[in-house]
């Protein structure tokens, strides 16, 4: 058989167009049959390869999941772990005791304070209201 | 897709569950720049309340009566702006569980101190003081038994 390649287009279209060459009547049916088949055998081998594909992407989804909740985990564990002891001395730490006992102590006076200035300020304007009101 | 979502959402609510405490906080932010960090633990205050007699020194506020009854003792403290931001929403959220009392809160021009309290009339088991300052800010965190008229008369001395 030559190679088609090498057959120019007029030479096909002689070929074909001789009717001295005996056509079987089933050729028909067996080209469409085979070509119905390559088409089937197309399907499948897509379809295996779409559920590779989706395996493969689950599977990479949960490695992914799991990361991140050990990731979230581990973190969430350090940060909740039990730090340590800031001085080794009892002595140093009771001093630091007191610098924050004095800083607290001075904020709450601080807002006592803003309290006492707030009343006199309305004792205040209580008195001149009432003198007016006398007047 | 939705399955996702709805894993998504569970595992944020799991890691806001993982509850922010002090020890949270002060593991948080003790190892940033800029921040001066104390930790105090109970066995310190063990070694505290050994020492035979505290000596006050010079200071006016003799506070071995509370502190020989303490547990734990945080204390953050930064003048970091960015920081400041992110402990104050730390702290908001640690205050916001419900369990604390506010004692009190005193606002003036940018300044704001609040105290809050877990316990009863007689006894504080936990103590919390958030201080913010033109830039600066501190929390400090107590937990112990604590004689709630001793430490209040520490306090306003």
């Amino acid at each position: 058989m030559r190679e088609y390649d090498d057959i120019s287009l007029e030479e096909l279209e002689r070929i074909a167009s001789d009717e001295s060459v005996e056509v079987p009547e089933s050729l028909d049916t067996e080209i469409r049959t085979s070509i119905a088949l390559l088409e089937l055998q197309e399907e499948s081998k897509e379809e295996a390869r779409s559920a590779t594909r989706k395996l493969f992407l689950y599977g990479l989804s949960a490695a992914a999941s799991i990361a991140l909740v050990l990731g979230v985990g581990l973190g969430m564990m350090n940060l909740n772990s039990t730090p340590q002891d800031t001085f080794a001395d009892p002595a140093l730490a009771y001093a630091e005791l007191e610098r924050a006992f004095s800083l607290m102590s001075d904020k709450i006076e601080t807002g006592a304070s803003m309290v006492h200035n707030a009343n006199s300020s309305i004792i205040e304007q209580t008195k001149q209201i009432m003198t007016k009101i006398q007047k | 897709m939705k399955k996702a979502l709805v894993f998504f959402t569970f595992l944020i609510m799991t890691v806001n569950a993982f509850a922010q405490d002090s020890k949270y906080i002060y593991n948080k932010y003790s190892d940033e720049k800029g921040v001066s960090a104390v930790y105090i633990s109970p066995a310190m205050f063990k070694m505290i309340g050994r020492i035979p007699e505290i000596d006050t020194g010079n200071s006016s506020q003799d506070i071995s009566g509370v502190v020989r009854n303490l547990k734990g003792f945080y204390l953050i403290s930064t003048e970091n702006p960015e920081l400041v931001e992110s402990i104050k929403a730390d702290v908001k959220k640690f205050i916001g569980n419900g369990k604390f009392e506010l004692m009190m809160e005193a606002k003036d021009d940018g300044m704001a101190t609040r105290f809050y309290t877990i316990g009863n009339d007689e006894v504080i088991n936990s103590f919390v003081m958030s201080a913010y300052d033109e830039g600066e800010c501190t929390f400090i965190c107590m937990d112990g038994v604590i004689d709630r008229a001793e430490l209040e008369r520490l306090l306003t001395e």
